[in-house]
């Protein structure tokens, strides 16, 4: 019998195994778009409750996780399982999810300002307030402008003007030109007394649902920020376009999604998210916090996968963060039990604080900010799921912001005191520099990689990231090329060389394919970079692929 | 020099060339998107471009569908449901200004009373008189019943809250498994048996403020107790028949209940308070009228204190300690169902259920409790109390005193809900407690 049952048990054990090891088949050749864009029937909406999010988040996810043999194993020999969605250039296709922009394609820094922002800004000189939410801690408005866009308006706290709207704005703008999909938000100006109240709007909830007034509204904008001149500095999101259906999940597929062919939690762009998150400080980044948006593009129906709401990023939210968020999760059982076991003497991060520098900005600094430990408030499975890969990816993404760049989006947020603004620059500067330090340490940190004809011939050339950003001196780098053969037999010279230059000579002509492995001097225990070449037909020299891990 | 001509004019491009192409290479292999005007990607080829991966993950629904772990959270979507929506009635609650309703809850009434729903309907302004009338209705699992109403009339109002008022009070209790072990500070467990007890009473009271944190109130109550044999347990009554326990052979009786009581509460909040305390002192003659002659005076004094070790009140300590004493009128008795008890959660925790029984009691407790989540304190705490005919009798000595240590977690919502989950232990066994309004 009880043979009987041990039998069973590790026989569902390698079944378990073998199941969670199935990977989908991956295209060969350098996908630049993934094409998930094919029309499908419109989906059921999706439910996204905040406790179902906690519990499945909180709880199941993290249960699973832990009952996750083979991953565990996957660590224990440094082989976690990689990204599912990038292409043999390791880096992430244009998706539904995800553009490839200023990483890949540098935007000009009228683009980085503009960020997601189309046509005209909105006008409220004139329009209709459409819906109203009157109760809690952040009242907000749904108004049709005088163009006939509908916004969804966000007030300022009284006691911290600009906090809100500004975090919003710059988070937004980054996480736009980082290449993922967001709203419209724009910082607007307006008089809300001057809106029209649409007739018979209701607001309120189950019994007491009642009629907007106007001394309502007066009254509920006692409790927010108001300028000088009378009007609200408002953060104006414009509806996203489509239908809504609902939070996307971060662990899984979308059953009713047939374009959905890539489970969330190996996503690159979501594990990846993590260390763009962390530069930003974007710790709300929950299930609510996305949304996927059922659209037609060229004759075509499909789900595009958003990200939405980034007032609680930076040092914001309706008031300036509390300390632990970004250092520990909202619910989190490992301080739970260091507090237990220590008699409550253990610190956490709930019982510390940090000075408020400026009311505008909230608590935001880079003077305690880890990279490798911070977190977001809820578990995000992508994000426990990235690897060193995932992270050198994103930490390249913050990396392609110029200091002028940066500076311009700070500048989007408008804040009318510029000791705020250079503040915020040089913050997200220093935690720019703390996340490349951490990120591309302990890896092999080159990249961009390029071949070029020279008199000599052709000659492969690459930056080395910690260098670039004055993180680290020169170093070397040793490399063997090796051409392979037919049958990826190897027929090129294999001796390893050294050069003090990020440049690999390989010849005046490249024969069939090359494999270039180089491996940096400075980090021994990384691992090389394996760059596969091959000759074009037009005589110039192409990559095939690239290995990292 | 046309020569070298000739090579520079054929270098210089070459140049250009290269740095040309060293600035593309890896970035001249990506094609430019195709954006819409929102600047996000989009198939604009008409063909049908390959995707990253060719389908779905094999099996992939069948390892989520499989995990045991997916089973159990179906099963607590719909309680994840009801909290989303409970939250909000719970907020709607928190700040609720209602003048008049019906309030849900869960509590129990006592010691080992077990905890059941609480239906309190309420009318804050009755008839629009300014009467405040509150009806707490409660049954608990083991069938312990409590039903009340207290009607209160505010005389003199202050300037935030009532400086005096008129209570009108009754209540139905019925308790029906209550212990017994006999009488004394070394009573045997041989001896447990049980009791029902069914009481109503109807008093009238004054409470007055009479400064920010004292109150004096004045009561005068009657009563009609009824002590019977419980259900399926050894009786109380049958096991000591024949002994000079007073109220064993009555089957309870009436009385009427003067009390008067003096306290000072300066705790931070009702329930799980950080800092601050209570301390009260209490006389009550106890007159019978029918059934046994039953005729005391209580006297009663405790306190309750709590120090904040920290600023942010995250580290408590918090200690309490009760004395009471009964004496006897002129040749009169009193009940044993009327005795202080040591064993409960109000006195010393660890103990079983009405341990202990005489005519004076003294407990204490030390806890210290320190915060280990945003709503959540974890708390060890050592109690330790005795009985004894009088006063006189208690003393320090390790062979008196009962003693019962072990750790509890609380839990608070908001200013008004709070919850405590204690585990003790003692050299009578273990003792697990679970309270609804933690006022400790």
């Amino acid at each position: 019998m009880r043979t009987k049952t041990v039998t069973l048990i590790a026989v569902l054990l390698i079944l378990f195994a073998w199941i969670g090891e199935a990977q989908s088949k991956k295209a060969q050749g350098v996908i630049w778009l993934d094409n998930d864009f094919r029309n499908i029937a419109e989906p059921k909406a999706r439910e996204g409750g905040y406790y179902s999010a906690f519990f499945n988040s909180e709880a199941g996810e993290r249960w699973k996780r832990g009952l996750d043999v083979p991953h565990h194993v996957r660590l224990m020999v440094g082989a976690p399982k990689q990204a599912a969605n990038v292409n043999a250039l390791d880096e992430v296709p244009d998706s539904s999810w995800f553009t490839n922009r200023h990483a890949l394609r540098p935007m000009t820094v009228q683009q980085l300002i503009q960020g997601p922002n189309r046509e005209l800004p909105p006008d409220f000189s004139s329009g209709t307030i459409t819906k109203a939410k009157m109760d809690g801690v952040t009242p907000g408005l749904l108004v049709t402008d005088r163009n006939g866009r509908d916004y969804i308006i966000k007030f300022d706290n009284k006691d911290y003007p600009e906090l809100q709207s500004g975090a919003e704005v710059i988070s937004t703008k980054i996480l736009f030109a980082a290449g993922y999909n967001v709203p419209e938000n724009y910082i607007s100006y307006m008089d809300p007394t001057k809106l029209v109240i649409t007739e018979g709007m209701e607001v309120g909830d189950g019994k007491s649902k009642h009629h907007l007034t106007r001394d309502e509204l007066t009254k509920m904008l006692h409790n927010v920020a108001r300028r000088d001149d009378g009007q609200y500095r408002v953060l104006a999101s414009r509806i996203l376009e489509g239908t809504s259906k609902g939070p996307f999940a971060y662990v899984g597929l979308r059953k009713d999604d047939p374009n959905d062919l890539i489970p969330h939690e190996h996503r690159r762009e979501l594990r990846g998210l993590r260390v763009i998150a962390s530069w930003i400080n974007h710790w709300d980044v929950k299930e609510g916090n996305t949304l996927d948006m059922y659209v037609e593009e060229n004759g075509r129906k499909f789900l595009r996968h958003h990200l939405i709401d980034f007032g609680s990023s930076l040092g914001g939210g309706r008031a300036p963060m509390e300390y632990f968020h970004g250092r520990e999760y909202a619910f989190d059982a490992g301080t739970m039990m260091k507090e237990l076991f220590t008699l409550g003497l253990y610190v956490t991060p709930d019982e510390k604080n940090a000075p408020l520098v400026y009311p505008q900005v909230g608590i935001f600094s880079a003077e305690d900010f880890n990279p490798g430990d911070w977190i977001p408030s809820f578990h995000v499975m992508p994000f426990d799921n990235m690897t060193r890969e995932d992270a050198y990816w994103a930490t390249r993404i913050i990396l392609s912001f110029t200091e002028d760049q940066l500076l311009q989006i700070v500048k989007t947020a408008e804040f009318t005191d510029p000791k705020v603004t250079d503040y915020v620059y040089r913050v997200l500067l220093e935690r720019r520099r703390l996340i490349a330090k951490h990120w591309l340490s302990g890896i092999n940190p080159i990249g961009k990689f390029a071949v070029a004809a020279t008199s000599d011939g052709f000659e492969l050339r690459f930056d080395d990231f910690m260098t670039a950003e004055d993180l680290a001196g020169p170093t070397e780098y040793r490399y063997e090329v090796i051409s392979l053969g037919a049958a990826g037999s190897t027929t090129g010279h294999t001796d390893k060389k050294i050069t003090a230059v990020p440049r690999i000579p390989l010849g005046r002509s490249v024969a069939g394919e090359t494999r270039v492995r180089i491996w940096n001097t400075r980090e021994t225990s990384a691992k090389p970079v394996t760059v596969y070449l091959n000759s074009r037909p037009d005589g110039m020299v192409g990559l095939l692929r690239i290995e990292r891990s | 020099m046309p020569k070298h001509f000739t090579r520079a004019f054929l270098t210089v491009p070459f140049v250009l060339m290269v740095l040309v192409a060293a600035s593309y290479g890896q970035q001249a292999d990506i094609p430019p998107a195709a954006l819409t005007d929102a600047g996000v990607a989009v198939d604009s080829t008409g063909t049908e471009p390959a995707r990253i991966v060719e389908e779905r993950p094999d099996l992939y629904w069948m390892k989520k569908n499989l995990h045991p772990i997916t089973w159990l959270e179906a099963m607590t979507r719909p309680v994840a449901k009801l909290a989303e929506r409970g939250a909000g009635r719970f907020t709607m609650q928190q700040t609720s200004t209602k003048v008049r309703g019906v309030k849900l809850g869960f509590r129990g009434t006592g010691s080992s009373s077990g905890a059941g729903p609480e239906i309190k309907p309420f009318d804050n302004n009755l008839f629009g008189t300014g009467l405040q009338l509150e009806v707490p209705l409660l049954v608990t699992y083991r069938l312990y019943e409590s039903y009340r109403f207290r009607l209160n009339y505010p005389l003199v109002r202050g300037e935030n809250s009532e400086r005096l008022g008129l209570e009108l009070a009754g209540r139905y209790n019925s308790r029906p498994s209550e212990t017994f072990y006999g009488i004394g500070n070394h009573s045997s467990d041989v001896y447990k048996t049980k009791f029902r007890s069914v009481s109503r009473t109807a008093g009238i009271a004054l409470n007055a403020r009479i400064a920010k944190a004292w109150t004096l109130r004045l009561e005068e109550g009657y009563r009609s107790i009824g002590i019977t044999s419980p259900r399926n347990y050894t009786s109380t009554k049958d096991v000591f028949a024949g002994t000079d326990i007073p109220g064993i052979s009555d089957a309870g009786g009436t009385g009427l209940i003067s009390t008067v009581s003096l306290q000072r509460d300066t705790k931070d909040r009702n329930y799980l308070a950080s800092s601050g305390g209570r301390q009260y002192v209490e006389a009550s003659l106890n007159e019978g009228l029918t059934g046994g002659d039953f005729s005391y005076w209580r006297y009663r004094a405790g306190l309750q204190q709590f120090f904040p070790l920290s600023e942010d009140h995250r580290k408590v300590i918090a200690f309490r300690a009760d004395v009471e004493t009964n004496r006897e009128k002129g040749g009169s008795v009193i009940p044993f169902f009327d005795l202080p008890i040591v064993g409960s959660h109000s006195t010393v925790r660890g103990i079983p259920s009405r341990r202990y029984t005489d005519k004076s009691s003294m407990t204490a407790s030390l806890e210290y409790r320190y915060r280990i989540w945003r709503n959540f304190d974890w708390g060890v705490f050592a109690d330790t109390g005795q009985v004894g005919s009088q006063i006189g009798d208690f003393s320090l000595s390790k062979s008196r005193l009962h003693t019962g240590y072990g750790m509890r977690l609380m839990m608070r919502a908001g200013e008004k809900h709070a919850m405590s989950i204690d585990v003790a232990h003692s050299r009578e066994g273990w003792m697990v407690y679970a309270d609804f309004s933690p006022d400790f």
